[in-house]
C-alpha cells in the first residue's frame, strides 16, 4: 500500500469512528476524543491534529453539522451533530471496514 | 428513496455553503477555530487536573498533546474546498499591494492597456452595430433581400411599385414579400414643422418581420399598395412617446405629414426603428401614399424604381424554389414589357437581408473593419510596451522569485501567483478599458454625416461587446503573467541571487518587442499619411469656384404638398426676398450642389462629330437660377450666365465639355444637342469635381432653372457680412412665405461638399490619433529598453571609462544597440505597410497605396522620434561615474 492509500484508509477509519461516536449523541470535538478513548478502552488516542480537519471535512461533505451551544458546565462549545446523510453513511462504511479487517486477519492468520 | 436522495443533496449543499462562508469570512472562521481549540485545550487541562496533575503541568501537556496549533489550523484551512480561492485572494491582495508600491509602473502599464482595450472595444462595437447586430425581429436570418440582375449584368435591389406587386403576388406561398423605402418628410401641427424621416412600407411589412404593432393595427392588405391608399400613418414608439405623450388612445387622432392630414392607425413596437441601418424614421406610411405625399407618379412600371423588397421564406420552403418563382415572374415581366436594351431582368438572386443599403455596404464595411484593425494594432503595440515593462520588472523580481524557490515555494504555486498578478492587472485594465469604451462609443455615436435628418448610429456596449473586452483582458492578463513566469523559470537561483541582474536573454527579448512595436507603429503612420494626403488632395482641388462663406440649405416643397406651379412662384419670391436682405450679398437656387446628391446625367452631341457612344457624350447637369454663378463665385472663362429667354436656350458648360465636343476653349454661341433638344453655349467655366473627388474629369452643363423647374431645391446664399446673420435672413425669408416649410439641413457649402469625404475624415482622425499614441508608446519602449541596458552595463561602462574609453565610443555602442531593433522594425514595417496600403486603396484619392511621400515621411518621423529615445539613455551612459560604478556591490 502506498503512503497515499494508507493515509486515505486511516482518514476513512477516523471518519467512521467520528460518525459512529456522534451517532450516540451530538458532541464537541474534545468529547469525541474522550469517547473514542473510552470506547477503545484507551487503545485509540485520536490526535487532535487529525480530528478537527476531519470534522471540517465531514461538515463539508454534509455528513455532520455544527452549532455553538452551552455545555452542562455552561461553557460555549461547538457541538457536532450527524445529518440524515451522515447517519445513512455509517452502515455501509462499517460493512466495508469489517470486510477490510476480515481480509487483513485472514492474511495474518494464514501465513 | 427519492427522499433520501433529496436529503443527501440538501446536506451536501449545506456543507458547501458552510465552507464557503468560512472562506469569505475568513477572520470570523479563524476566531471560531481558535475558540474551539482553546475549548479543547481547557477541557484536556481540566481532565488532567482531575487526574491529579498540577494545573501548570496539565496545561503544558494539553498543549503538547494538541500539537503545534498553527500547523494544525493550516491543515484545517487546507482541508476546505475553497482553499484555492483563498490562496488566489491572498495572491490578489499581494499583487495589489505590490502594484501600489510601484504606482508609476502600475499607472503606466494599466493605463496604457486601458486606453488600448477601450479603443479596440469601441471599434468592435462599431463593427457589431454595422455588421453583426441582427435586426430586433424574430429569426432575422430568414429574412431575404431580392436583387435583380439585368441583361447588362447590372444589379439592382429596387423595383417600381407595379413590379413589386407582381413579384409579391407571383411568389406568394413560398415567400412573403414586403417592401420598404426611406424618405424625408415634414411633420407639422399648428405650432410648427419639423423635418423627419418616414418609411414607406407594404401592408405585410410587420407580418414579414414577425412583429405586431404595440397598439392599433398595421396597414390593410391590398389597400396600402394602391395609389389611392387611405390616408393612414403608423407612429414609431419614439414619436408616440415624444409627441403624443404615450397616449393610449392615440389611434384615430391625426398627424399632418407633408401637409396632408393622416389618421393614426397604430404604433410600432418599442425599440424597432425600421429596417435600414442607423435610420430612425418617425413614421411608417403606406407605400401607395408615396406618390401623393412626395408629388411623384409611382403608377408607372418604368418610372421610379424606389422600393426595396424584403421577404421571409415560408416554413419548409427551400430558398431555391422561391428564387425560381421570382425568376419566372422576372421572365414574364421581361417578355411582356418594353425594356430599354440591356435593362431586361435576367435573373433574380435572393441574398440574406442586410439593413445596410447595398451601395454603402462595401464602403461602410471597409471603413469599420479598417478602424477595428487599426485599434487592434494599437492594442498589440500597447501589449508589447507593457510586456517590455514587465520584462524589466521581471528581471528585478528574479531575485525575489529565486529566493522563494530556494526556500521551497512550489513552482506551481509561484506560477499561480504570477497568473493572479497578471489577472489583477488585466482586470484593472479591462475595467478602465470599458470606461474608455463607454466614453468613446458615446462620442462616436454623436458623429454623423452632416446634413442628414433622422440618422443615428448607436454603438452598443452589450454582452457581445463586453465579451470582446473580456477576451482582450484575458489575452492581456496571460501576457502579463507569462512573461515574468517564463523569465523566472529560466533562471537558476544561484546566479539570480549573486548577480541580481538579468542576462542577455531578457534584453534580446525586449529588442525583438521593440522591433515589432516600431513595425506596427510605422504601419499606422503610413496609413495616416495616405489618408491625410488624400484629404489634402481632395480639399485642395480647384473647383473652379469659390465656396468661401457660402451657406447652403435644402428646401423641399414636395414635402409640403406644393404643386409645380405654386412651387415656381414660391421659389421666385423667396429669391427676391433673399436678394433684398441686407445680410445677403447674393442668393441662388439649384437642383444639386457640387459633390452632393441630386445631380442628373443626360447625353450631349454635336451633329457630325463622333462621340464614344451613339447617343452622345454622357453629361452631368444641374438646373440653376441665373444668379448661381455670381453667388458661388464661378470664374467664367468666357461668355455669360445661362439665358432662358434665348432660343435655343443658352447654357453654361465646363471646359471639359468644350474641349471634348469642339476642342475649343471658348465655344460661346456654338449649338449642340442636349438631352434631345437644341442648346447653345452661353459661357464656359473651369472643370471641377461633381460627383466624387476621385472622379475623372467629367462633362458638365448648367441649365436654366426656369426650363426645368423642380420642387426640391438647394438655396445658396453668399453672406454680406457674417454667416449667422445670413442664415437668420434665410430662415426669416422662408418663414415669411410659409411657416410650414422647414429648412432641411443648413450648412456651409464647404461642409456640404466635405460630406463625401466623411469616411476618409473619420478614418484619418481615428488612425491619426492611434498613430500618435503608438509613436509615444514606441518611443517609451525604445527609451525603456536602452535605459535598462545602460543600467545593466553600468559596471562595464565604468570599467571602460576607467580604462580611458572615450564618451563618444560608449554613446556609439549604446546607440548601435538601440538602432538595430529600430531599423529591423522599419524594414518589417515598410513591408507590412505596403500590404495595408492596398487594403486602404478604396479610401484613397490621387494617392498611390505605395505613395513614397507617405512612406518616407512616416519613416523619417519614426526615425527622428527613435533617435531622441535612443540618444537620451546613451547620454546617460557617459555620465556613469567609474569610481561609483566599480564600488557597487557585485
Amino acid at each position: 500500500m502506498s503512503d497515499k492509500n494508507a493515509a486515505e484508509a486511516l482518514r476513512g477509519t477516523l471518519d467512521l469512528l467520528i460518525l459512529k461516536t456522534l451517532s450516540i449523541e451530538p458532541m464537541h470535538g474534545w468529547g469525541v476524543t474522550q469517547r473514542i478513548r473510552e470506547l477503545s478502552r484507551g487503545i485509540l488516542d485520536v490526535n487532535q491534529g487529525s480530528l478537527y480537519p476531519a470534522l471540517q471535512r465531514l461538515e463539508g461533505k454534509g455528513l455532520v453539522v455544527s452549532e455553538w451551544t452551552r455545555t452542562e458546565n455552561n461553557r460555549r462549545a461547538k457541538y457536532y451533530r450527524l445529518t440524515d446523510t451522515g447517519r445513512a453513511e455509517i452502515a455501509p462504511e462499517e460493512r466495508s471496514w469489517k470486510r477490510h479487517v476480515e481480509g487483513v486477519s485472514f492474511v495474518l492468520e494464514g501465513v | 428513496m427519492a427522499r433520501g436522495w433529496w436529503t443527501r443533496i440538501r446536506d451536501r449543499l449545506r456543507g458547501l455553503v458552510r465552507q464557503w462562508q468560512a472562506a469569505i469570512r475568513s477572520d470570523a472562521a479563524q476566531r471560531e477555530l481558535d475558540e474551539e481549540h482553546l475549548f479543547h485545550i481547557e477541557m484536556e487541562t481540566d481532565r488532567l487536573v482531575a487526574e491529579g496533575v498540577p494545573p501548570d503541568e496539565a496545561r503544558r501537556r494539553a498543549l503538547v498533546a494538541f500539537g503545534g496549533v498553527e500547523r494544525f489550523q493550516q491543515q484545517v484551512r487546507e482541508s476546505r474546498w475553497t482553499w484555492p480561492f483563498e490562496t488566489a485572494m491572498q495572491d490578489a491582495r499581494y499583487a495589489v499591494r505590490a502594484l501600489l508600491r510601484r504606482p508609476l509602473f502600475a499607472v503606466s502599464a494599466i493605463g496604457t492597456m486601458a486606453v488600448a482595450i477601450g479603443a479596440a472595444t469601441t471599434f468592435f462595437s462599431a463593427v457589431e452595430a454595422v455588421l453583426l447586430r441582427p435586426l430586433p425581429v424574430p429569426e432575422p436570418e430568414r429574412l431575404l433581400a431580392m436583387e435583380i440582375v439585368t441583361e447588362s449584368a447590372r444589379r439592382t435591389s429596387v423595383v417600381s411599385l407595379p413590379d413589386y406587386v407582381d413579384f409579391r403576388e407571383g411568389v406568394a406561398g413560398t415567400l412573403d414579400l414586403a417592401a420598404h423605402h426611406l424618405s424625408d418628410v415634414t411633420l407639422s401641427d399648428d405650432v410648427g414643422a419639423i423635418p423627419a424621416l418616414g418609411m414607406e412600407i407594404s401592408s405585410n411589412y410587420f407580418r414579414v418581420l414577425g412583429l405586431t404593432p404595440r397598439i392599433g393595427r398595421a396597414f390593410v392588405e391590398a389597400e396600402a399598395e394602391r395609389v389611392d391608399a387611405p390616408p393612414e400613418v403608423m407612429l414609431t414608439h419614439d414619436l408616440w412617446r415624444s409627441r403624443f405623450g404615450s397616449d393610449p388612445d392615440v389611434v384615430g387622432r391625426t398627424l399632418r405629414v407633408n401637409g396632408t392630414e393622416l389618421t393614426i392607425v397604430g404604433v410600432a413596437p418599442e425599440g424597432f426603428h425600421g429596417t435600414m441601418l442607423a435610420a430612425r424614421p418617425a413614421v411608417f406610411l403606406p407605400l401607395g401614399l408615396y406618390g401623393r405625399l412626395q408629388g411623384r407618379d409611382i403608377s408607372d412600371r418604368f418610372g421610379v424604381e424606389w422600393l426595396q423588397p424584403l421577404g421571409r421564406l415560408a416554413p419548409d420552403v427551400a430558398q431555391e424554389r422561391a428564387a425560381e418563382a421570382l425568376d419566372l415572374i422576372a421572365a414574364r415581366l421581361a417578355s411582356a414589357h418594353d425594356y430599354d436594351e440591356g435593362a431586361e431582368p435576367r435573373d433574380v438572386v435572393l441574398t440574406r437581408f442586410s439593413p445596410i443599403p447595398s451601395g454603402q455596404r462595401d464602403g461602410l464595411t471597409r471603413a469599420t473593419l479598417i478602424l477595428l484593425a487599426a485599434a487592434v494594432v494599437l492594442l498589440l503595440i500597447a501589449a508589447v510596451n507593457v510586456a517590455g515593462m514587465l520584462l524589466a520588472r521581471a528581471s528585478q523580481r528574479a531575485v525575489e522569485i529565486s529566493v522563494r524557490t530556494a526556500l521551497g515555494a512550489a513552482r506551481s504555486r509561484l506560477a499561480g501567483q504570477l497568473l493572479v498578478e497578471g489577472l489583477v492587472m488585466g482586470v484593472a485594465a479591462g475595467i478602465g478599458g470599458v470606461g474608455v469604451a463607454a466614453l468613446c462609443t458615446r462620442l462616436v455615436g454623436r458623429i454623423r454625416p452632416p446634413g442628414l435628418t433622422g440618422f443615428r448610429l448607436e454603438l452598443p456596449l452589450d454582452a457581445t461587446v463586453l465579451a470582446f473586452a473580456a477576451a482582450c483582458v484575458l489575452a492581456t492578463s496571460i501576457v502579463f503573467a507569462l512573461i515574468p513566469a517564463y523569465h523566472a523559470t529560466r533562471r537558476d537561483v544561484g546566479s539570480a541571487i549573486r548577480g541580481g541582474r538579468s542576462g542577455p536573454a531578457a534584453t534580446r527579448g525586449r529588442s525583438m518587442l521593440v522591433g515589432a512595436q516600431v513595425a506596427l507603429t510605422l504601419v499606422l503612420l503610413v496609413s495616416t499619411g495616405l489618408l491625410v494626403r488624400t484629404l489634402r488632395n481632395a480639399t485642395g482641388t480647384d473647383h473652379g469656384f469659390d465656396p468661401g462663406a457660402v451657406v447652403i440649405g435644402e428646401v423641399n416643397l414636395r414635402l409640403n404638398g406644393y404643386d409645380s406651379e405654386r412651387a415656381q412662384i414660391f421659389y421666385a419670391s423667396l429669391l427676391e426676398r433673399l436678394e433684398a436682405s441686407p445680410d445677403i450679398a447674393s442668393a441662388a437656387l439649384s437642383t444639386s450642389f457640387p459633390l452632393g446628391s441630386g445631380w442628373d446625367q443626360t447625353r450631349a452631341s454635336v451633329p457630325g462629330v463622333e462621340s464614344p457612344e451613339p447617343s452622345g457624350w454622357p453629361v452631368g447637369w444641374a438646373a440653376v437660377s441665373e444668379s448661381y454663378f455670381e453667388t458661388l463665385g464661378f470664374e467664367l472663362l468666357a461668355g455669360t450666365p445661362p439665358d432662358r429667354t434665348a432660343v435655343p436656350p443658352r447654357i453654361v458648360v465646363n471646359q471639359e465639355l468644350a474641349r471634348r465636343l469642339w476642342n475649343d476653349d471658348a465655344p460661346v454661341g456654338r449649338t449642340f444637342r442636349f438631352d434631345e433638344n437644341d442648346a447653345a453655349v452661353a459661357g464656359v467655366v473651369p472643370t471641377g469635381k461633381y460627383r466624387a473627388f476621385s472622379e475623372e474629369p467629367r462633362l458638365f452643363a448648367w441649365f436654366p432653372l426656369a426650363l426645368a423647374p423642380s420642387l426640391s431645391l438647394y438655396v445658396h446664399v453668399r453672406p454680406a457680412r457674417d454667416q449667422a446673420a445670413a442664415v437668420a435672413a434665410l430662415r426669416g425669408g422662408l418663414a415669411s412665405l410659409d411657416s410650414n416649410v422647414p429648412l432641411i439641413s443648413v450648412t456651409t457649402l464647404e461642409g456640404a461638399m466635405g460630406q463625401s469625404l466623411f469616411f476618409q475624415r473619420a478614418a484619418a482622425a481615428f488612425i491619426g490619433v492611434f498613430a500618435v499614441f503608438a509613436l509615444l508608446l514606441s518611443a517609451t519602449g525604445i527609451f525603456g529598453l536602452l535605459a535598462f541596458t545602460v543600467e545593466q552595463r553600468r559596471r562595464e561602462i565604468g570599467i571602460r571609462m576607467a580604462m580611458g574609453s572615450s564618451g563618444s565610443g560608449i554613446v556609439g555602442s549604446v546607440v548601435r544597440k538601440g538602432l538595430v531593433p529600430v531599423f529591423a522594425g522599419l524594414v518589417l514595417g515598410f513591408v507590412a505597410a505596403a500590404g495595408v496600403g492596398q487594403g486602404l486603396r478604396g479610401l484613397l484619392y490621387d494617392v498611390a497605396p505605395g505613395d513614397p511621400v507617405s512612406f518616407v515621411a512616416a519613416g523619417l518621423l519614426l526615425l527622428a522620434v527613435a533617435a531622441v529615445a535612443v540618444w537620451m539613455p546613451a547620454l546617460r551612459a557617459t555620465r556613469v561615474d567609474p569610481a561609483a560604478a566599480l564600488n557597487e556591490p557585485w
